[in-house]
């Protein structure tokens, strides 16, 4: 199978991961705690040595700003439930996925907040207009650092330095970029950073995690109550950090494996790695424009752009039944559709019906997307 | 000559018959010819050499399975039939 | 307190039976027996509406009567229990059915199920039964049937019918070859007509439900001796009449269902999978298949009931306002609805399962 679906999530995972999981899952699979047995104190540092992982990587503050979560989606609402109060004003754009545009439009539904969605063009959101978006009631700025449907990188230094001008939360999705797009949380003022463990951080599915500054403390609820391996007397979620956003057992399998994905990916580097993506969706673009019918979606800016990418596809065919027929036919995983996404889809016209999404990995190849064009060509020229 | 028996899905591959003379001293053989007097039958009851799975043939109302699947003899007077699943309801 | 007058005339629950208790074969017993079983049929179409009229006459104490799908004026021409004022309500056919039934036996309970028969629920909706009847329109639910049935070690009385023809069998587990013993594998969509591209008789239907409805009458009177245990087949256009041994398939057939109990539909192995396409009016249909389907002989049977266009990767087929794409592994995207159910009854009643 040729697999182009790694932004929904990546496969393969580096072969140290697949050996983590299987080693840890037989040697080490207790329930973390910090007095436990020594099994338990194992797994709690595996806990801990990822976090220091993460914060490595991200350059955050220090490991205990780092809560692991099951997924991005799973850290997004935590932090948008865990900040926002009755009255408060919250600005997104169009590009995001679902796991913010849900939440954040069910508190809109329910009466409870205000909210603005700053409008993309070409792919991209403009920093003046996030920031003529801000209001003096704005609590939490919310959005994506790449658009899961297009691929196109956003200018997040400049909106979170308006958005901390402004005083407002600066909540970034990394649901796309993380480990393929250098973060730095010390040189940009970014308060909460959500990140899926399972994309391009190369973990398990379940891995997720949320990096909450300085700025939150005094913002933040605990979204999940529960045992925190810690500190049982307490009435209430222990104030102590990580645990505090962590309640409930973790998935520390998962985790572990995670630990050696972050080790894999810090050693390529994500520039290294965003690269060699880009370089193969140069091949689809260049295709795109001599072949008959197909148009990229969204501005093709290399520089600005990661490893996925979507096409209007040629009438007559829909992308639905295109990625039926590269499955059955050549075996080729593709996502058609909205992406979860359908705000941006109505920006671009591409609504209902959707965009075929392509989004190789460090492990494809050139020749894959070379099979994948040829199948396209043929698939095409087929259609009467 | 034996008689194999056309169910009604496959009548228009048969000339809208409903029952064909075919030559043979077992099931193979006569449906052999039956796919040499009909070639668009053939296909549809066999897959290479095998008899399609979900295609059941019976000599004189028994299932060949239960006999000697293709080398089930057939005598001169024998019907053999066709029997396609029946789906609908 | 006088008592109501009526209660000095009450009936003895046979009487309504009668005639059929005078049947020697059947008897006071067997029709007691009757009155205390209960029956869980699959399906409430042509077959089923003849079943479920013959079953709750003549007394089967427990009806569970399962259907996914709505009426619709095409039906009445073969579903019995139905009538015009039906459709125009829109009922359900497993409530029509029952509100039909409980006006003309309420002396037994019938109980409407509507939804679609599938591995999540199968257990639940037969495992109390002393009979699971077929009244589908599918291999894909036989099979879930028959896995079932084996499981639970429950009799089953398959039947099909298309055009002028029918088969039926009976499956007891154990004593005679199951579904997948006979027919190993269902013929692959598109290769076998259906009611929809090929037509069906209402009288064909009738008669193999009234077979299926007597083996039903004598496994649940206890009858099992005077069973037909061959698999039965009838055109009556021609007026053949032909009955297949098959009881040899039970020692000869190597059977993973009920030699090795290998339940592939049951467990959701094997069976279309059903997903709703994020954010259209769609449903995919995703389906297993040994063989890649016959776009030709398929656009051929379709032809008359809409256009049809294929190529080598796909055929596109649209009718009834629905519009059908199917790829050669017999998946499917179904434009034109949501619902899954109605989805899984497009598929059958077109593609073929």
């Amino acid at each position: 199978m040729i697999y182009l679906d790694n932004a929904a999530t990546s496969y393969p995972k580096p072969e140290p991961v697949y050996q983590e999981l299987d080693r840890f899952a037989r040697a080490a699979l207790a329930n973390p705690g910090r007095a436990g047995h020594r099994m338990a104190m194992t797994a709690e540092k595996t806990l801990d040595d990822v976090r220091h992982a993460l914060n490595q990587f991200f350059h955050g503050e220090s490991p205990e700003r780092w809560a692991f979560t099951l997924n991005c989606t799973d850290a997004l609402n935590m932090a948008i439930k865990g900040v926002v109060n009755e009255g408060d004003h919250v600005v997104v754009t169009d590009l995001e996925h679902n796991s913010i545009s849900r939440p954040t439009r069910a508190l809109e539904k329910a009466g409870r907040i205000a909210l603005t969605r700053v409008a993309s063009r070409d792919g991209y959101v403009a920093a003046e207009d996030v920031a003529a978006a801000i209001t003096p009631r704005t609590k939490l700025v919310a959005m994506t650092h790449a658009s899961n449907t297009l691929g196109t990188v956003q200018p997040i230094e400049e909106i979170a330095s308006a958005v901390r001008a402004a005083g407002a939360l600066f909540l970034l999705d990394g649901a796309q970029s993380a480990g393929v797009v250098p973060i730095d949380l010390k040189a940009t003022p970014i308060d909460f950073l959500a990140v899926p463990g399972h994309k391009g951080l190369y973990g398990p599915t379940g891995t997720g995690a949320l990096y909450a500054g300085a700025r939150t403390d005094a913002a933040i609820r605990a979204w999940r109550e529960g045992g925190t391996g810690g500190d049982s007397s307490s009435e209430l979620q222990p104030n102590l950090r990580p645990y505090f956003l962590e309640g409930g057992t973790p998935n520390v399998l998962g985790v572990a494996g995670l630990g050696k994905g972050i080790a894999w990916v810090a050693e390529r580097g994500p520039d290294a790695l965003r690269e060699h993506e880009v370089e193969l969706l140069q091949q689809v673009v260049d295709w795109a424009e001599r072949a008959e019918g197909w148009r990229v979606a969204g501005l093709w800016d290399p520089a600005r752009h990661v490893g996925a990418l979507s096409l209007f596809t040629p009438e007559g065919i829909s992308p639905q039944e295109l990625a039926g027929i590269l499955d059955v036919s050549f075996d080729i995983a593709v996502r058609p559709g909205l992406h979860c996404a359908p705000y941006i889809h109505r920006n671009l016209g591409s609504f209902p019906d959707g965009l075929l999404r392509l989004s190789p990995s460090p492990f494809t190849t050139a020749d894959e997307i070379a099979a994948f064009l040829d199948a396209l060509t043929e698939i095409t020229a087929g259609v009467a | 000559m034996p008689v194999v028996r056309i169910p009604t899905p496959l009548r228009p591959q048969a000339g809208g018959l409903d029952k064909i003379e075919a030559a043979g001293s077992t099931v193979g053989e006569v449906l052999a010819d039956l796919g040499r007097q009909h070639p668009a039958i053939r296909e549809r009851l066999f897959d290479g050499a095998e008899i399609r799975r979900f295609v059941n043939v019976y000599v004189n109302n028994e299932d060949v399975r239960f006999l000697d699947d293709l080398d089930t003899p057939v005598g001169e007077k024998d019907e053999v039939a066709i029997i396609p699943a029946v789906a609908g309801g | 307190m006088a008592a109501p007058a009526s209660n000095a005339a009450a009936p003895d629950p046979l009487d309504r039976y009668s005639r059929q208790v005078r049947f020697p074969a059947l008897g006071e017993d067997g029709q007691r027996a009757l009155m205390n079983s209960r029956v869980t049929l699959c399906g409430c179409g042509a077959l089923g509406t003849v079943l479920a009229n013959h079953l709750a006459r003549a007394g089967v104490g427990h009806l569970r009567i399962i259907d996914r799908d709505f009426i619709e004026t095409h039906n009445l021409q073969r579903q019995i229990l139905f009538d015009e004022q039906d459709v125009a309500d829109n009922l359900p056919k497993a409530e029509a059915a029952a509100r039909k039934l409980r006006k003309i036996n309420s002396a037994i309970e019938i109980e409407a199920v509507v939804t679609d028969l599938d591995h999540s629920n199968a257990i639940d909706l037969m495992g109390d039964a002393d009979l699971i009847l077929d009244g589908t329109d599918n291999f894909e639910t036989r099979y879930l049937i028959n896995d079932a049935a084996v499981k639970l070690n429950k009799p089953w009385i398959y039947g099909g019918v298309i055009g002028s023809e029918g088969q039926t069998m009976t499956i007891v587990p154990g004593e005679t070859p199951c579904l997948r013993c006979v027919i190993e594998t269902a013929p692959p969509p598109g290769m076998t007509p259906t009611c929809e591209t090929a037509g069906v008789l209402g009288p064909a239907v009738a008669v193999i439900a009234s077979f299926e409805a007597v083996e039903a009458i004598k496994l649940l009177a206890g009858k099992k001796e005077a069973l037909n245990r061959n698999l039965v087949m009838v055109d009556l256009w021609d007026w053949t009449f032909r009955q297949l041994k098959i009881s040899g398939l039970l020692v000869k057939v190597d059977c993973p269902c009920c030699k090795h109990r290998k339940f592939d539909w049951l467990e959701g192995e094997a069976g279309s999978h059903t997903t709703t396409l994020c954010g259209r009016n769609a449903v995919q249909i995703a389906s297993r298949r040994p063989e890649p389907l016959k776009f030709p002989d398929m656009a051929e049977r379709l032809r008359p009931l809409g256009d049809v266009r294929h190529n080598a990767f796909m055929l596109r087929f649209a009718t009834e306002g629905y519009e059908f794409t199917v790829f050669p592994d017999g998946r499917a995207i179904i434009k034109g609805t949501n619902d899954v159910a109605k989805a899984k009854t497009l598929y059958s009643q077109f593609v073929g399962a």
